[in-house]
C-alpha cells in the first residue's frame, strides 16, 4: 500500500513551499541537461522546426495565426538565416552537410541583419506544414521569442528553445508527482520515476526543440498525475477541474490529445464511484463545473477556428479518400507489432519491425531530422533492459488489488487511447497515399508509464538495495545523456 | 554512518560511469576539417570498374589525413580508391582504399597527411565493382564533379584522425558557438560541460537525500 504524506515532518512558513532536496537536485540536473540540448542542437535541426518557428514568429511579430495564402510561409529573416547556416540543405544529412562553421560567414550575417538592409521578420505568416496546428504551444513559445525580439533569427530561435527547458522541468516534476500519487510518498521511487522521464534523451531533445510535442508531453505527464489524484481523492471538484484543464491544454496543443480526455472521463467516473453512495448525487454539480475546464476552451477554439475559416485539427485525406476498412486496419496493426503474414498487403517499409523502428528506436533517441542515432549497442542494451523491466513490472502488477487496479486501468486506458488515435491517424494517412505519419516521439506523452514502472520496481525491492538501484537509474540516465549529447556534437560540429 | 552505507554503492556507480565515459571520450575518432556541404541525397555517379570521377579544387584549413565520401558498393565486395592530387597536377599526393563507417560514410585513410591550405582535387576510382556515389546539386559552382553537362557534386569531407572527443572539444565548442544567441561563446559550452559532469555528484546527493527521507518516514 502507498504511504501517505502524514508521516512526513510538518513544515511551517515558507519552508512549506520549498521542494524536497532530492527533487530540487533532480530539477537542477534536468535544467542543466535541457540547456545543453537547447544550445547544442544546430539551428532548425529538429523535426519541422522551420515551420514551427515560422508559426511563432507570425504570432510574435503581428499576433496573427499563420496560413494566409497570399503570404510566404517563412519570413525573409528566417529564409536568410536558413540559407546562411545551411539549415535546409543539411536537414537529414548532417554528416555530409553540417551547419556552417565559418566565422566570417557569421560576421557577414550579423553585419547584414544589423544593417539598414536587414531582412524583415514580419513578412511571413503564410501556409506551412504547421500553420493549421492549434495555437497554444505557439503562444507559450512566443514568450520565449519576445525575450530576444529585437535580436537575430538565431537569437530568437534559441530563446524559444531555452524557454522550452521550463517545460522539460515541469515534465520531470510531473513524473515526481505522478509517482507520489500512484506509489505513495516514497522519495527514491519518485526520484527514479522523475529521472527516467526528465532524462530520457528523445524527450529532452524534443522538449527543448521548437515543437508542440514539448507542451503535449508536459500536459500529459501532469495530466496523468491529476487523473490519478482524481481517482485517489474521489473526484474532488478542484482536482477534476485541474485535470480537465490540463486535458484542454493538451488538446489545444495537439489534437492527438483527445485521447487523454477519454481517460480523464474514466478517472472521474471511478473517482465518483468510490464516493459513498449517499454523496454521489451531491458531487455531480461540482464535477460538471470541473468539466467546464475542458469543454469551454475546446469549444471556444473550435468556434474560433470555424469563424476564421481554419481547420481545428490537421485534416487527413480528402473527399475522395478511401473509406476506413476495419479488416484492413487490423492488418495494419498486426504488421506494426508482429511479422507480416504472406497474404497481408504491405503497409510500411522499415528495416525492422515497425514497432521497434518507430516506437522503440525513435522513441529512445533519433535526433536531428531522425538522422542522428545513438551508438548501436545502446539500442540493443536498451531492449534487454526494457524486456527485464517489462517482465518484472507485469509480475508486480498482477498482485495489485482494489483502488490500485483502478489506477492501473486509468493509466493503461490513457496509453491505449493514445495508441489508438495515433494508429487510426497513421492508417488513414497511409491509405490516402500521404506517406507515413507516425514518429517515435508521438508516444512520449505516455512516458509517465515507463517512469512509474521503474518507480514501482524500486519501491518493491528490499529497502537496503533501493538507494543503489535508484542511483543506478540516475547514473544510467545521465550517462545516456552524455552519450547522446556527444552524438549531437559529433554530428554537427566534428 | 547509515547515510554513508547508502552512499557507498551510489558513489561507486557514479565514479565508474564517469571513468568509463571519460575513457571512451579519450579514444581516437575522425574529425571533419573541411566539408563541401553537399548533402548525400541522391546518387550522382555510378562508377564501373576502372571508372573514376574527380572533384575540386578544395582545401582544408588544417592538415587532413583522410577523405570521406558517401555512397555504397552495388555488391558486398568492393574496392574503391581515393586519390588526392594537387589542383592542376596529375601526380597523386596521397591515396587510400575506402572503408565503411557505422554512419554510412565511406572513409579513406590516406597514405600520408596533406598539408593545410593545399588546393587539391579528390578522385574516386572503382577498382573492382560498381560503386554508387551520392551527392546533390553543387553548392559552390566552382567545385563540381568532372564530366560535362551537369552541375552536380558528390558529398565530400576532409578529415583528420588525430583527435579524441575530449581533445576535439575546443574545436566543437568553437563551431557550436556560431549562429546562436549573440552573447553565447565557447565559454558557455565549457560551463555546460562542467555542469554536466557535476550532475553526477548532484545525482548522488539527490539519492542520499531521498534515501534519508524514506528512512525517516519508515521510523
Amino acid at each position: 500500500m502507498p504511504r501517505s504524506a502524514q508521516g512526513a515532518p510538518e513544515r511551517v512558513g515558507l519552508a512549506r513551499f520549498a521542494p524536497p532536496v532530492s527533487l530540487a537536485a533532480l530539477l537542477a540536473i534536468v535544467v542543466t541537461v535541457g540547456v545543453c540540448w537547447a544550445l547544442t542542437v544546430a539551428p532548425f535541426q529538429s523535426p519541422d522546426e522551420f515551420a514551427h518557428f515560422a508559426y511563432v514568429q507570425s504570432l510574435a511579430t503581428h499576433f496573427k495565426l499563420p496560413g494566409v495564402k497570399t503570404k510566404s510561409g517563412e519570413s525573409s529573416a528566417q529564409i536568410y538565416a536558413d540559407g546562411t547556416v545551411g539549415a535546409s540543405r543539411g536537414a537529414f544529412f548532417p554528416g555530409a552537410s553540417p551547419p556552417s562553421w565559418d566565422r566570417s560567414a557569421y560576421d557577414a550575417y550579423l553585419a547584414r541583419v544589423h544593417g539598414a538592409d536587414s531582412p524583415s521578420a514580419g513578412d511571413g505568416g503564410g501556409p506551412t506544414t504547421a500553420s493549421q496546428n492549434p495555437p497554444l504551444y505557439y503562444l507559450y513559445a512566443t514568450i520565449g521569442y519576445l525575450f530576444d525580439s529585437g535580436g537575430t533569427t538565431f537569437g530568437q530561435l534559441y530563446s524559444v528553445r531555452l524557454w522550452g527547458v521550463l517545460l522539460l522541468a515541469l515534465t520531470a516534476l510531473g513524473g515526481w508527482l505522478l509517482a507520489g500519487e500512484v506509489l505513495g510518498r516514497r522519495r527514491l521511487a519518485q526520484l527514479a520515476c522523475a529521472a527516467v522521464i526528465g532524462l530520457e534523451p528523445m524527450l529532452t531533445f524534443m522538449s527543448t526543440a521548437i515543437n508542440p510535442d514539448a507542451l503535449t508531453i508536459t500536459a500529459w505527464t501532469l495530466g496523468l498525475w491529476l487523473g490519478a489524484r482524481v481517482i485517489n481523492r474521489r473526484a474532488q471538484r478542484s482536482d477534476v477541474a485541474a485535470m480537465f484543464a490540463l486535458a484542454a491544454v493538451a488538446i489545444l496543443t495537439k489534437a492527438d490529445s483527445y485521447a487523454l480526455a477519454v481517460a480523464d472521463v474514466f478517472a472521474v467516473f471511478v473517482g465518483w464511484r468510490r464516493r459513498p453512495a449517499d454523496e454521489r448525487r451531491a458531487a455531480l454539480p461540482g464535477i460538471a463545473v470541473g468539466a467546464l475546464a475542458l469543454v469551454a476552451p475546446v469549444i471556444a477554439w473550435l468556434g474560433l477556428a470555424a469563424s476564421l475559416g481554419r481547420t481545428a485539427v490537421n485534416q487527413v485525406g480528402s473527399q475522395n479518400a478511401p473509406a476506413f476498412n476495419g479488416r484492413q486496419f487490423l492488418s495494419y496493426v498486426w504488421q506494426f507489432y508482429l511479422p507480416r503474414l504472406g497474404f497481408m498487403k504491405r503497409f510500411r517499409t522499415t528495416q525492422d519491425l515497425p514497432a521497434y523502428a518507430v516506437w522503440y528506436s525513435q522513441g529512445l533517441g533519433e535526433f536531428g531530422w531522425l538522422s542522428i542515432a545513438l551508438p548501436a549497442w545502446i539500442y540493443t542494451a536498451g531492449l534487454w533492459i526494457g524486456g527485464v523491466i517489462s517482465v518484472v513490472t507485469i509480475g508486480l502488477l498482477t498482485r495489485l488489488r482494489g483502488a490500485r487496479l483502478a489506477l492501473l486501468a486509468y493509466l493503461v486506458l490513457a496509453w491505449i487511447a493514445l495508441l489508438a488515435v495515433l494508429h487510426v491517424t497513421d492508417y488513414r494517412v497511409i491509405i490516402n497515399g500521404q506517406g507515413e505519419f507516425l514518429a517515435g516521439r508521438y508516444i512520449l506523452p505516455a512516458i509517465g508509464l515507463l517512469g512509474l514502472a521503474i518507480g514501482l520496481i524500486i519501491s518493491r525491492i528490499p529497502p537496503r538495495a533501493r538507494p543503489a538501484a535508484c542511483g543506478l537509474v540516475l547514473v544510467t540516465m545521465l550517462s545516456l545523456q552524455v552519450v547522446a549529447l556527444s552524438s549531437i556534437l559529433q554530428a554537427f560540429y566534428l | 554512518m547509515r547515510r554513508l552505507r547508502w552512499l557507498a554503492p551510489v558513489v561507486a556507480i557514479a565514479v565508474v560511469a564517469v571513468v568509463v565515459l571519460l575513457v571512451t571520450a579519450a579514444s581516437h575518432r575522425d574529425v571533419r576539417e573541411y566539408s563541401l556541404r553537399v548533402p548525400n541525397q541522391e546518387a550522382v555517379a555510378l562508377l564501373h570498374p576502372s571508372d573514376h570521377v574527380c572533384e575540386g579544387p578544395v582545401s582544408s584549413p588544417h592538415r587532413f589525413t583522410g577523405v570521406g565520401v558517401w555512397g555504397g558498393p552495388a555488391v558486398v565486395v568492393s574496392a574503391e580508391r581515393i586519390t588526392v592530387r594537387p589542383a592542376g597536377v596529375d601526380r597523386p599526393l596521397a591515396s587510400g582504399t575506402i572503408r565503411t563507417t557505422a554512419a554510412g560514410e565511406q572513409l579513406v585513410t590516406l597514405t600520408r597527411p596533406v598539408a593545410a591550405n593545399a588546393r587539391v582535387r579528390i578522385c574516386v576510382t572503382s577498382t573492382l565493382n560498381t560503386f554508387s556515389l551520392d551527392g546533390a546539386t553543387a553548392t559552390d559552382p566552382d567545385v563540381v564533379m568532372t564530366g560535362h553537362g551537369h552541375d552536380l557534386a558528390f558529398s565530400l569531407a576532409l578529415v583528420s584522425d588525430h583527435h579524441s572527443l575530449l581533445g576535439a572539444l575546443p574545436l566543437a565548442f568553437g563551431r557550436a558557438s556560431l549562429f546562436k544567441l549573440s552573447w553565447l561563446g565557447s565559454w558557455t559550452f565549457w560551463i555546460l560541460a562542467i555542469a554536466l559532469l557535476a550532475s553526477f555528484a548532484v545525482a548522488v546527493a539527490a539519492v542520499a537525500s531521498a534515501a534519508g527521507e524514506d528512512a525517516d518516514d519508515d521510523r
